[in-house]
């Protein structure tokens, strides 16, 4: 270093250079060029049919669940459900009286549900107007199809909530005039989701053709049961209000879509002989795991049409769905367990089978199979998730390891749930049984439903095709509906289709909205949620806490009384951030 | 002699970089103080107009080669510095102390100014700032309250985890706007670069504070911090030796009820909600601790009526049936002495300098160790520092400065620190075990010890690695013109270990329970890496020049770019065994329990640049500075903003009128405005659209299930594409006066300033029709208004030198447009329209209700309609709340604003002196103006019995003897703790607070005495104190510095005091 020798020169040029490489540096714009190196860009994306499956996968997380169907949240605004049985005459949550079932919902701030669901229009409508572009439309008119099947699906949920909402059918951006548009009618939007399923319908694969690596994915069967559920719903919404053609028009279209379902072939109920009347019990936490007596697995289930799927091992649901469902805080009510048939196909008021309710178990006692394998009748033995079937052989060893034996139903009101929860050995939250967005029962019931709203009746032989077929599953000895039965016991066809639909699809997300459109709500909705018959039956001794809760006349322990259902109710009022954002949406009337 | 050995390892490291010199003309001299005659050991001698410089020695002697002739400057910090010309072979050089250097130059952007002719407002921080400290892990920590005009604070006391933040001037942005950060010129992406750094490298840190930060353009919003690191300085080897060994004392923290002060508080908490003791499981339980103290009872197996084992029955209503305890222990223990102890930490600092004319280097070797308070668990920051600097001069003109530093900074904390169920989660009732009998892990229930948690729960390991490879050239291309180039490098790796161990737990006898927590499947072992290379290029042209003898010109003009890349991995196996060895391989369950995740990005800044300074005489002065920043954030078409600031000054004390006063030595005024940006909240991509893919990483995924396993799914991110959002734009106002007096013993300078955010981004919420979160948009306005002076008095009297100063900061901001945003909450609220940022609204206290009649009328006249929460079973006991806007109703309105949760003062005062051999010197620091409240259930007294109870409401509680009490009735009912305790001027706490942040007391030994050992030529010893007592009016234990939101997580750290003993040493 001593010897270090430095040329002038030689530093005027390093310091040149150094300098105009700066300079370059600088001049060049292009330096500041810089695109993502690991995210995907959308320029870069969407150029195989297969960009187009993973794009119409991500709609799948759109399907209702277990949460939708009987959890609800009403104080917090980002946890809605709903189409939940909470809000409905079906269930009393213990302790947390539901504002949306008693009528003391005001309007919200924010509404996740009309968020959400617009969120994931702008997502499908993304994809769609991708595919518009694509060179080879052949090649993905199934996720197309999926596409459209889903955005129906999602403005069916904001029909049934809000009744008309803004047609957003293409993707927007901050300066879109669209966003500032008054809603579109109850009609058009309802118009829009029948010719979204129509369009989707005939690039949808059959059943038998989906392989089993897409296995989940919409069927035709599933866009057609879909579209008989959309039919029926606003028809039937529109024949309680008067319209008169546009129901014929729309019913119509419900039970050729159901009878399309049917006659396809494609599905068939569950009701295998090994687990006899009990079918339908374990068909809900059906797993590929032992969930059942007769060991059978989900392979053996074509009744869930579109099904949300889990399993333990690949995704579980991830909620706490048997803790939660297993004799918890929410109860049925008593209304709906009169609802039950007795086994001579007679209600409760009528049949001689009927043992009244002296006993705690008394009115468990001839009736409807479903009813015993819902409830957890009084002095039975039941096993959930967590102290669960050993053998399944209901033995010493099973017994010993029950989590109710000679269960005393002393607490809630008095009437506790068992359907959704697990008997086999599994950890909160791990079970795998799958949802069934659309199961085969209903579109059978659609199908009753719509025959008969569409004619004013309807024939055995269309009974047989639908309504008997489900309520025989269960209860193999039940004298089946017909015009003779119902004429010659002074029942009421209306009422026996509807009392079928509200047994079978109970806890399934069904009851408030079927009420809504029966215009039924404002006579059931006001009646007070009950419990058991306390006064002079067996629970005066066995619970005597009971004794200082409210009663009514027939000595049942009142739950909820004071509630009230106005004319605005049939529909939820929009958030008032909406009504702000946007002056020309009109609120719900009487909101 | 083993040091020797030692030191002769680093010469021969050195070897290589150091040159010998030994011709003729050499110069011989002393340098002393013209006062005292004492020699001055350290000054600087140079040849003027060379590089060719050398330092004098312990005994003020020098040697240099030089020729008749020439003229050498001598200088020293605190001296004047002085010219003699060089007339023999040996001179007497006699330095006059000056208490102000009147060259003294500060860094500022690209480039250095004198002091004496800045307009900006400009605080610069001295290597002085971070001795004594003990061990430092943070430069910041050593600034607290030092730096006029900024807040400094952190977020904990953990080791390694401290989050230091400093806020300059207020807030700048609801998006955030640190500080930029500049070492030796060069731009550090990231301000955690400071966690790494030793601050024993620092020569000096500027902090610009106003316009002056406009050079730095886009990202300056927040002011900018330069710090320039120690250089070598020719002459003879020095090497010096900094140690220092200090004990960590717990300070504030709080402090748990005892067993017997909870169970009486269950009792009458429970007793007050109307349970009667004959069929009540709380009540039952406080009487069994009273009863039983010091015992454990066993064998106890919930629920289904049993007994406990001296035949007492456990009455029917346990809360919690679902998780069976198996026994009771009731320990009167002190459950913070339990998890937390005395700690230790050190630092270690080698240097070594020297050179010749053309070359001079210095090398630095540190180690800090920062050690834990957690009695149990892995928890410790180690730092590891080298750093080289080379200066060499390739002749007179062209010189080039080199940089190569590794910062290693190593935090190893326990995995399951925070959480619900972590070590700082509410923990257990009073009476809990740390560890079974027989040393096991100890849960009740579902309660783990959390002891246990930190012992055998695993490690969370973060190894930063950061290097700086860092070229300066200089080159003097005429005497006015001169060329400075910077090329800097800064890779940096972090990797991350993690380890989530399950634990089998036991019961006080041992006895193995069911549970293990976590389960062996979720119990996990991850690793990531990241890097981030940063490399960065600017050259400027200075070209200075005096006009007519009065019109001083400098003129700066350059150009920058700059790139990083970024590169992140990560990799999880869950499904750990007991006892599992860390490793990614070691997981015992199948393909789905592996899972990784990557992600890369770039971005690149590109900026030209330039300054013009003139002054006339050096009387007025006037500076303009300009930047057009480019960066790749944003579309080619809109991609450069520029950014501007001018300033002026005027120095009065030039004036003729002022001469002949003695009053003022240096009087000036400044003015400045200035336009800086912020970069917060802006993505690297906003401007194109972006897709997610998604795939299911475990069984808990929401992807569907399609085909035979979870779906891959392809969809837009949420959030719009942005093309037209920018950096926001603060404009900068400010003015200030600086001033000496009093042959200089008195200085001081006095600032106010206004910052304006008027494109501040924000959220802007369209009909949800949209679809979409759309992209922030450049649509707010904060304002902040800020005022700082200090002020120093330094004297000498007789043999005693000290000095006394002060400084004081205050800001307060108001957001005066937030898309009108003004929902109120009680509790804190981050951003309210017309409000000052995290304001804290609450209701008014109205008094205690006393008596039945005032129940009646209180809940006749409010319990209507009300909005806080009157429950339904209000009592004499609890609290009433005013009704403000006197509407007949409690509701939202009522709330009233209690402060802010952002200090807004904050100041500092420091003395000092030193006599012979002695130094002292001491400094206090404080905060005044901040409202703290913790929203938080575990500040409500048996809110939640299961959990340890701070002790703060101990016997201040409202009974009937007691009506005076601060706080109400107790209750275990959570809708009347929540109505008490809700956020009012009862419940929020005063977070000033005064503390004595430092004291130090050192020795210089006799320099006679010290070189008798031949190898130290200095030696001080000395002994410092930080945080060593504290002034504050928190009620419930904790450091007034702590953030208000402590929950269940490493913020509850118990902050400490700090002893230090270390030691100085040159040789």
């Amino acid at each position: 270093m001593k010897n270090f020798k430095y040329s002038p020169n030689k530093t005027v040029n390093t310091i040149l250079c150094l300098t105009g490489l700066l300079l370059i540096t600088f001049g060049c714009k292009k330096a500041l060029n810089l695109n993502p190196i690991s995210e995907l860009t959308d320029a870069a994306e969407w150029q195989t049919p297969n960009d187009f499956k993973l794009g119409a996968n991500a709609f799948y997380t759109y399907e209702r669940t277990f949460k939708n169907a009987w959890f609800d949240y009403p104080t917090d605004p980002s946890n809605q459900e709903p189409h939940s049985d909470c809000r409905s005459d079906l269930m009393v949550v213990i302790g947390n009286l539901n504002p949306f079932s008693n009528g003391k919902n005001t309007v919200p701030q924010t509404d996740a549900t009309y968020s959400g669901d617009y969120s994931h229009i702008h997502n499908i409508n993304f994809m769609l107007n991708k595919a518009a572009s694509y060179s080879n439309p052949a090649s993905i008119k199934q996720y197309v199809a999926e596409a459209k099947f889903f955005r129906a699906y999602t403005y069916f949920d904001l029909l049934q909530v809000y009744g008309g909402v803004p047609l957003i059918t293409t993707t927007l951006t901050t300066t879109s005039p669209e966003l500032y548009l008054p809603q579109n009618t109850r009609d058009q939007i309802a118009d829009f989701i029948i010719s979204d399923l129509n369009a989707a319908i005939p690039d949808l694969p059959l059943q038998s053709n989906i392989a089993a690596t897409d296995l989940g994915r919409v069927s035709q069967g599933a866009a057609q049961g879909f579209l008989s559920r959309v039919a029926l719903y606003e028809g039937t919404w529109q024949e309680f209000r008067g319209n008169t053609a546009r129901a014929t028009q729309l019913l119509t279209i419900a039970q050729a879509a159901a009878n399309s379902v049917i006659t396809s072939a494609q599905y068939s109920l569950f009701e295998p002989a090994a687990l006899g009347d009990s079918a339908q019990k374990y068909m809900f936490i059906l797993e590929n795991q032992k969930s059942n007596p007769a060991n059978i697995v989900k392979a053996s289930n074509n009744e869930y049409i579109l099904a949300n799927r889990y399993d333990q091992t690949v995704r579980q649901i991830n909620l706490n769905v048997s803790h939660v469902a297993f004799a918890n805080a929410f109860s049925p009510t008593r209304k709906f367990a009169n609802l039950y048939l007795c086994a001579d196909g007679l209600p409760i008021t009528q049949s001689p089978l009927f043992q009244g309710y002296v006993k705690m178990n008394s009115e468990f006692i001839n009736r409807d199979n479903r009813m015993k394998y819902t409830f957890m009748p009084a002095g039975g033995n039941y096993w959930s998730n967590a102290k669960y079937r050993i053998d399944w052989n209901g033995d010493a060893a099973d017994l010993a390891h029950a989590a109710y034996l000679n269960f005393q139903p002393t607490f809630n009101n008095g009437y506790q749930n068992q359907k959704w929860a697990s008997e086999r050995n599994v950890p909160d939250d791990q079970e795998g049984y799958d949802y069934p967005v659309i199961r085969y029962a209903e579109i059978l019931l659609n199908y009753a439903e719509a025959t008969f709203e569409l004619n004013g009746s309807i024939n055995d032989a269309d009974l047989d095709k639908s309504l008997n077929p489900v309520r025989l599953r269960a209860n193999p000895t039940m004298p089946k509906l017909s015009n003779a039965f119902v004429a010659a016991n002074g029942l009421d066809m209306r009422t026996e289709i509807r009392r079928e639909r509200t047994i079978e699809l109970y806890l399934e997300g069904f009851r408030i909205d079927d009420l809504k459109r029966w215009k039924t709500a404002e006579t059931e909705m006001p009646m007070n949620l009950t419990g058991i018959q306390w006064a002079g039956t067996q629970f005066q001794t066995t619970w005597p806490g009971a004794g200082s809760l409210p009663k009514d006349a027939t000595g049942s322990i009142i739950m909820e009384s004071g509630r009230t259902w106005a004319q605005k109710d049939y529909l939820l009022p929009f958030p008032v951030q909406q009504l702000q954002l946007n002056p020309k949406l009109a609120q719900n009337s009487g909101w | 002699m083993k040091r020797k050995k030692t030191l002769l390892v680093f010469f021969l490291f050195l070897a290589t970089c150091i040159t010998a010199f030994a011709q003729s003309g050499q110069v011989t001299g002393k340098v002393a103080d013209a006062v005292t005659n004492e020699v001055i050991p350290g000054a600087t001698i140079k040849i003027k107009g060379t590089s060719v410089g050398t330092v004098t020695d312990i005994k003020g002697n020098f040697k240099i080669n030089a020729a008749d002739g020439q003229v050498l400057v001598a200088s020293f910090i605190g001296y004047e510095p002085i010219e003699i010309p060089v007339t023999g072979l040996f001179v007497t050089i006699k330095l006059k102390e000056n208490s102000k250097d009147l060259n003294e130059v500060v860094v500022v952007g690209y480039g250095t100014q004198k002091k004496a002719t800045l307009t900006g407002a400009i605080t610069t921080i001295d290597a002085k700032a971070f001795q004594n400290k003990g061990t430092v892990t943070n430069p910041l920590e050593a600034l607290e309250g030092q730096v006029p005009g900024a807040i400094i604070s952190r977020t904990s006391s953990a080791p390694g985890q401290e989050g230091w933040s400093i806020q300059i001037r207020g807030a700048t942005s609801t998006n955030g706007a640190t500080p930029l950060l500049v070492i030796d010129g060069a731009i550090v992406p990231d301000n955690n670069a400071l966690n790494a750094i030793n601050p024993n490298d620092i020569a000096s840190m500027s902090f610009l504070k106003d316009g002056a930060a406009a050079i730095y353009g886009a990202r300056a919003a927040g002011g900018v911090i330069l710090i320039t690191t120690k250089r070598g300085v020719s002459g003879k080897t020095v090497v010096t030796y900094d140690g220092s060994f200090s004990k960590k004392i717990i300070g504030n923290e709080q402090q748990q009820m005892t067993l017997q002060q909870y169970a009486n508080g269950l009792i009458q908490a429970r007793e007050n909600d109307g349970y009667l003791p004959a069929n009540d499981y709380l009540i039952h339980l406080g009487e069994l601790m009273l009863k039983y103290q010091g015992q454990v009872i066993s064998g106890i197996n919930f629920p289904s009526g049993q007994f406990f084992q001296d035949g007492t029955p456990i009455p029917a209503g346990n809360p919690d049936p679902s998780f069976p305890v198996s026994d009771y222990t009731f320990f009167n223990n002190n459950y913070q002495n339990q998890l937390f102890k005395n700690g230790v930490s050190t630092q270690q600092s080698f240097g070594i300098t020297g050179g010749t004319n053309k070359s001079t280097y210095r090398l630095s070797l540190g180690y800090a160790y920062d050690g834990s308070l957690l009695r149990y668990g892995d928890d410790y920051n180690n730092r590891y520092n080298i750093r080289f600097s080379d200066d060499y001069a390739f002749s007179d003109k062209v010189k080039l400065q080199s940089n190569i530093a590794l910062d290693k900074d190593n935090v190893t904390v326990p995995t399951m620190e925070s959480g619900t169920t972590g070590i700082f989660s509410y923990g257990f009732q009073p009476g809990s075990p740390a560890f079974a009998q027989n040393g096991s892990d100890y849960a009740w229930g579902a309660n783990y010890s959390p002891e246990g948690l930190a012992r055998d729960g695993g490690d969370n390991n973060t190894y930063t690695t950061r290097w700086t490879i860092n070229e300066n050239l200089n080159w003097q291309i005429t005497d006015h013109l001169s060329f400075n180039t910077t090329l800097g490098y800064n890779p940096t790796t972090i990797t991350n270990n993690t380890q989530e161990k399950s634990i089998q737990w036991y019961d006080y006898s041992g006895t193995i329970l069911g549970v293990q927590y976590p389960t062996p499947t979720n119990a996990y072992y991850s690793e990531s890496n990241t890097t981030d290379n940063y490399y960065n290029a600017n050259a400027y042209l200075t070209y200075k020049n005096t006009f007519n003898k009065h019109n001083n010109v400098t003129l700066t003009g350059g150009s920058q770019y700059e790139r990083d890349e970024y590169n992140m991995f990560s990799a999880t196996t869950t499904d750990q065994s007991l006892n599992a060895i860390p490793g990614l391989s070691n997981g015992v369950g199948d393909a789905t329990t592996h899972s990784n995740s990557g992600y890369a990005s770039h971005y690149a800044f590109q900026s030209i640049f330039g300054r013009l300074n003139y002054d006339y005489d050096g009387k007025y002065l006037l500076e303009a500075q300009v930047r057009d920043d480019g960066s790749s954030k944003f579309i080619a078409a809109d991609r450069y903003k520029p950014f501007w600031g001018v300033s002026g000054g005027w120095l009065i004390t030039q004036e003729s009128f002022m001469q002949g006063q003695h009053l003022f030595d240096e009087l000036k005024l400044r003015g400045s405005y200035g336009t800086a940006g912020n970069q917060g909240n802006i993505g690297l991509y906003d401007y194109l659209q972006l897709l997610s893919l998604s795939y299911g990483t475990s069984v808990t995924s929401s992807n569907p299930y399609l085909g035979t396993g979870q779906a891959v799914t392809l969809g837009p991110t949420s959030t719009l594409v942005s093309l037209n959002r920018t950096w926001e734009k603060v404009e900068t106002y400010n003015l200030g006066l600086d001033f000496e007096m009093i042959n200089h013993h008195l200085t001081g300078s006095v600032d106010i300033s206004e910052k304006n955010n008027t494109n501040m981004l924000l959220p802007v919420i369209y009909p949800a029709t949209l679809g979409a979160t759309a992209p922030y948009q450049n649509v707010g306005y904060l304002r902040t208004k800020a005022a700082e002076g200090q002020l120093t008095w330094t004297g000498k009297i007789g043999n005693i030198g000290y000095h006394i100063g002060g400084n004081i900061t205050y800001n307060t901001d108001n957001v005066i447009s937030y898309q009108g945003a003004t929902v109120i909450a009680s509790g804190i609220n981050t951003v309210i329209q017309g409000q000052p940022l995290n304001s804290v609204y609450g209701y008014e206290y109205a008094g205690r209700i006393q008596n039945k009649t005032e129940l009646t009328n209180y809940l006749q006249e409010y319990s209507t309609g009300n909005t806080i929460g009157i429950p339904a079973n209000l009592r004499v006991g609890d609290n009433m709340f005013k009704d403000v806007n006197g509407d007949g109703k409690l509701n939202n309105s009522d709330l009233v604003n209690l402060g802010t949760e952002d200090p807004r003062i904050s100041y500092s005062f420091n003395f000092g002196f030193t006599y012979k051999g002695f130094d002292f010197s001491t400094i206090f620091q404080g905060v005044g103006k901040r409202t703290i409240f913790r929203n938080d259930p575990a500040n409500i007294p048996f809110n939640n019995w299961y959990w340890s109870q701070n002790n703060f409401t101990v016997g201040k509680t409202w009974t009937p003897t007691n009506t005076g009490a601060y706080y109400p009735e107790l209750s275990n009912t959570s809708t009347i703790n929540n109505y008490n305790y809700q956020a009012s001027s009862l419940t929020v706490q005063n977070g000033e607070y005064l503390r004595c942040k430092n004291i130090v007391l050192g020795y210089t030994l006799p320099s006679k005495f010290i070189q008798r050992s031949k190898v130290i030529n200095r030696m001080r010893v000395y002994l410092s104190g930080n945080d060593l007592f504290t002034f504050d009016k928190i009620r419930d234990g904790f450091d007034p510095e702590a953030p208000s939101n402590l929950k269940n997580s490493y913020t509850q750290y118990p902050f400490y005091r700090l002893v230090t003993a270390g030691v100085n040493l040159t040789f």
